[in-house]
């Protein structure tokens, strides 16, 4: 799962990347209002988070700006507070609200409910088959043992399961799994890929050639 | 109820209705008095008329003496008789001086027949003549008196009494009523008659001649109900006057204390928490309205400054949640699993960073405070460009890593004022000179004493400031750029601050300011603060 933090707070913003990047996922970073937008509306992001007072462009208009051609999860994190402000933000397109100061737990929890709900699952369990994931405390079971997955492969095998019964091409996998600092070959998608068979059966993910991989229901 | 006597308005109704009512009741009482007056000495005069015609035939000569005249004339023979006089109006002084003395007997002349005929001066020398009976006996009245007369109410009546009680005689219709009664008034011998009111009857006395009083009298129900229905009239009359006066006082008193509840009305609900209140001010009058507007005026500052106090608070706390979120993110996330000692380095790094930036904060916030409280500005009398030289001195080593040139023009200029606050508003200058400028930009600092003033002023070949932020550059909190945190950052207040200072030393700050060329701070500040 990839995420965009747009933050002109460079502190802030490296302490938030730093913790989502520990949480296992993909985390590209702007400081600015435009190369925020840019951004947002180059890749496709699993959420962004978005602060309101941004050089250049407040977030607000940001969101406004990306509405128009996205409804990419947002979360609007700003200090600004006032019951007003809150309504401005979720009417403007934002899908939640953080109020500055917040708990890095809590912004975490907010950012799993987000992709859960544009991924249209209700729970954060998932079960393929034998397979069991926990999307909050991203353990996997296989027939009710645990099996040990790396950060990358974890990441894969939730992007699969989010979108289970659908196809999920190479380039989705390029753009939700590595962040714009990452220059992993494209191989390594077939590495890991094989990794999960090993790890979860054989059968488990389907391989569509020159289109990807689905994950059967 | 000791509210209600206590209520402003209750006391004007009050006063209103009490003077209302005297003067209602005296005036009405006047004109009661005078049109009945009018109206009763109408029905007098007649009565009275009517009683002097009486005066008048018992005045008027006997026909027996004319017949023993006329005789006498004729004849030229038997006694002469003295002759009864015409008419006599003087006969109470006549009386009173006694019978004058006879004329003097002159011989009838044959060919002038009439030629010593004589009247007789007074009645009473005709009376003397005659006997009282003979005289009460010769009285020939009229055979009723004038017609219009109590026509509409009955027949009028007279009856002529003697001095003594007796009666003369009286009219042939007496009244129905119990008869009156011989009057002893004095008003009679004063007035020259006297009237009365007797049950339904109207009378007039006056005296007679020989000794007499004359009585006339007549029903006047007629008069008297007249008399009733315009007292009723003038009743009524009162009482709806009054009403309305008091329906108007109500209504008038209604109105002058109405705009003073609406006011207070407006008051309770301003003291909760809606200072956006305003008095309603139609339909005031104009001292109200006046009072309402100046209400409503100070409503308008005290909202304002309210709103400014509240957006102060506002504006602070929101500019204590960045850092303070710096701070809890960095020290959740440091703190969330087993680091290297090289990661708590940097977690606390930043959160000191986020620390002092809260600490840089409240300092400018309790100095601005500071400055609104207001207290006596301490002064001194130094030289404005050692202050400045100090100043410029200190910021030196920036100026050498940020590659910025300072040129300076200072010339002496002794001032009274609070150094260390002066200091700080030039330091805030510079700094924010150094901050805005360009690479090798130039910063220049001037200062001049023009009359009673000095001018300084510090202008950088910065960014600039957009000429829609100007007026507003001094506000707290205001940045030209919303977002807080860039490098240059500062906490918002700084030019707040400057303002403050200078407005405490009776001076005036301006800003001129040409995007991407640079700006220019001057100040003007009087020599004398204390002088402002």
């Amino acid at each position: 799962m990839r995420i965009l933090v747009v933050e002109d707070e460079i502190d802030l913003q490296e302490s938030l990347a730093q913790a989502l990047r520990e949480d296992g996922y993909a985390v590209d970073t702007a400081d600015n209002g435009e190369d925020g937008l840019y951004k947002a509306k180059s890749w496709d992001y699993d959420v962004i988070i978005l602060d309101w007072m941004l050089p250049k462009m407040n977030g607000v208009e940001v969101l406004r700006r990306l509405r128009r051609e996205k409804k990419t999860p947002v979360l609007l994190l700003t200090a600004k507070d006032a019951v007003s402000d809150r309504v401005t933000g979720l009417d403007e397109g934002a899908d939640d609200y953080m109020i500055k100061p917040f708990s890095l737990v809590e912004l975490l929890a907010r950012v799993r409910s987000l992709i859960r709900r544009s991924t249209g699952n209700a729970s954060n369990r998932i079960t393929i088959g034998t397979v069991e994931i926990d999307l909050s405390s991203k353990t996997v079971k296989e027939s009710g043992n645990p099996v040990e997955l790396t950060a990358r492969e974890y990441a894969m095998l939730e992007l699969l399961a989010v979108h289970a019964g659908k196809l999920v091409s190479r380039t989705m996998i390029y753009n939700h799994i590595f962040d714009e600092n990452d220059d992993t070959l494209s191989n390594l998608v077939d590495v890991h890929i094989s990794h999960l068979r090993k790890k979860l059966g054989k059968d488990f993910i389907e391989t569509r050639r020159g289109q990807g991989y689905i994950l059967h229901v | 109820m000791f509210k209600l006597f206590r209520s402003l308005r209750w006391r004007l109704q009050s006063w209103h209705a009490i003077i209302l009512c005297l003067v209602v009741a005296v005036f009405g009482s006047l004109l009661h008095w005078e049109m009945a007056r009018a109206h009763w000495d109408r029905v007098d005069d007649e009565l009275l008329g009517a009683a002097r015609l009486l005066e008048g035939a018992m005045n008027a000569v006997p026909s027996t003496v004319l017949e023993a005249m006329a005789k006498d004339v004729t004849s030229r023979s038997g006694p002469r008789r003295r002759m009864p006089p015409p008419l006599n109006r003087q006969r109470r002084e006549q009386t009173e001086n006694g019978p004058l003395a006879g004329p003097p007997q002159v011989e009838p002349k044959s060919s002038r027949p009439f030629q010593d005929w004589k009247f007789p001066k007074t009645a009473a020398e005709a009376k003397s003549d005659l006997t009282q009976e003979e005289w009460e006996a010769s009285i020939e009245l009229p055979p009723q008196l004038p017609e219009h007369l109590g026509r509409l109410e009955g027949p009028a009546y007279f009856i002529i009494w003697r001095n003594d009680g007796s009666v003369l005689k009286d009219s042939k219709v007496p009244p129905q009523s119990p008869y009156p009664t011989y009057p002893i008034s004095a008003a009679i011998d004063r007035d020259r008659y006297a009237r009365q009111q007797r049950g339904p009857f109207r009378e007039v006395f006056i005296r007679g001649p020989f000794e007499t009083t004359i009585c006339v009298g007549r029903p006047a129900l007629g008069e008297q109900a007249k008399v009733n229905s315009m007292t009723w009239t003038l009743v009524l009359a009162g009482l709806s006057v009054l009403g309305v006066g008091l329906v108007g006082g109500w209504w008038t008193s209604k109105r002058a204390i109405e705009p003073i509840e609406r006011m207070s009305r407006t008051a309770q609900r301003v003291s909760g928490n809606s200072l956006s209140e305003r008095i309603e001010l139609s339909g005031f009058d104009s001292e109200l309205e006046g009072l309402g507007a100046s209400l409503n005026t100070m409503l308008d500052r005290l909202g304002q400054s309210f709103e400014q106090q509240r957006q102060f608070t506002a504006d602070a706390s929101h500019e204590f949640r960045t850092p303070l979120s710096v701070i809890l993110a960095s020290s959740e996330l440091a703190l969330s699993k087993q680091r290297t000692a090289e990661e708590y380095r940097e977690h606390l790094i930043k959160c000191q960073r986020a620390a002092l930036r809260m600490q840089e904060l409240g300092d400018s916030m309790l100095t601005l405070a500071r400055l609104d409280a207001n207290p006596t500005l301490e002064t001194q009398s130094f030289d404005m460009a050692n202050l400045l030289e100090e100043a410029i001195e200190s910021i030196r080593p920036l100026l050498d890593s940020s590659s910025l040139r300072l040129k300076s023009n200072l010339k002496p200029c002794q001032i009274d004022g609070n150094r260390s606050m002066l200091r700080q508003a030039i330091d805030n200058l510079l700094s924010n000179a150094i901050k805005y400028n360009n690479p090798n930009g130039l910063i220049s600092v001037n200062c001049q004493s023009v009359e009673q003033t000095i001018e300084i002023e510090v202008s950088d070949t910065g960014i600039g400031i957009p000429e829609a932020s100007i007026p507003k550059l001094f506000d707290r909190f205001y940045r030209v750029e919303e977002s807080r945190s860039r490098v240059a950052g500062g906490t918002g207040l700084g030019l707040s601050i400057v303002q403050q200072i200078i407005l405490r030393h009776g001076g005036k700050i301006k800003v001129a300011s040409v995007v991407g060329k640079g700006s220019t701070f001057s100040i003007v500040l009087p020599l004398n603060s204390s002088e402002r």
